[in-house]
């Protein structure tokens, strides 16, 4: 910490650069969200990346896999990039990146079905 | 017992539950004595890794605040250069991220990277923009 503080809005003003340098690099690679998505999914994955299969019913880039949905979201630099996992249709808005991330969105969703129907058996008319 | 073999190669639900197992070995292996796998220290120290690799030698301008009325809520919250930081502790470093808010607009855009907070700043601006657009039409919610 210290009291010498910058200018105003001057790391503001680098972090927007930065993106704006990703943002030709990017389009310089050539790559786009499919293969991105791809790449980070076969990371998190490794060999059962292959049984994945990209859902044609979405605009987007969505894989299914094993019960599982994997929503990709490109961020400025492939280490931005992440997925957020659904089961049986509910989503965890947790950002995940790697096979024990998918554990912990899992891990939540399972828990809120829980909830759902504990709370649905106590509500049940007697 | 006859080894069943589901169309797609893999029994059902054997991803699934790899990855649970995986995250379960995590939090097991990091618990503190009282079981918890989110302590005060681990969220720390996690955050301030990831502030560090973000923000490079301008992370000694970055300020933690503490709230006192919420105690309950680990996650760290920085300030720095007018935007607030709040840490999101994933289930290893690779998944921690921070969530911006700047200027009280607040992208959802996770950030591990000056690139994507810069990012995170266009989308906290086209959320202003939008907001303002409404406003000048009457149509703003209070």
């Amino acid at each position: 910490m210290t009291n010498t503080f910058p200018p105003r809005l001057s790391i503001v003003s680098k972090a927007l650069g930065e993106h704006h340098a990703a943002h030709t690099a990017r389009k310089a690679e050539n790559k786009n969200a499919l293969d991105r998505g791809e790449e980070l999914l076969k990371r998190i994955l490794g060999p059962d990346a292959e049984h994945a299969t990209l859902s044609d019913d979405f605009e987007g880039v969505l894989f299914e896999l094993d019960e599982m949905e994997f929503l990709f979201f490109e961020g400025a630099t492939p280490e931005d990039d992440y997925f957020q996992v659904a089961l049986f249709g509910l989503v965890c808005p947790r950002a995940v990146r790697t096979l024990a991330g998918v554990g912990h969105a899992l891990d939540e969703i399972i828990e809120r079905i829980r909830i759902t129907v504990e709370y649905i058996h106590e509500n049940l008319p007697v | 017992m006859p080894e069943t073999k589901s169309p797609f190669q893999y029994l059902p639900l054997t991803i699934m539950s790899k990855a649970m197992t995986e995250f379960e070995a995590i939090t097991i292996s990091q618990m503190n004595a009282q079981g918890l796998f989110e302590t005060p220290e681990n969220v720390k120290i996690r955050a301030d890794a990831l502030l560090q690799k973000i923000f490079g030698e301008d992370v000694q301008f970055a300020i933690l605040i503490t709230n006192g009325d919420e105690d309950d809520d680990l996650a760290p919250l920085f300030v720095i250069d007018n935007m607030g930081l709040k840490f999101m502790l994933g289930a290893t470093p690779e998944d921690d991220c921070f969530h911006l808010s700047f200027l009280s607009a607040k992208p959802v855009r996770p950030i591990r990277s000056l690139a994507g907070m810069g990012m995170a700043l266009m989308d906290a601006m086209d959320i202003i923009d939008e907001h303002f657009s409404l406003h000048e039409m009457g149509l703003a919610e209070e």
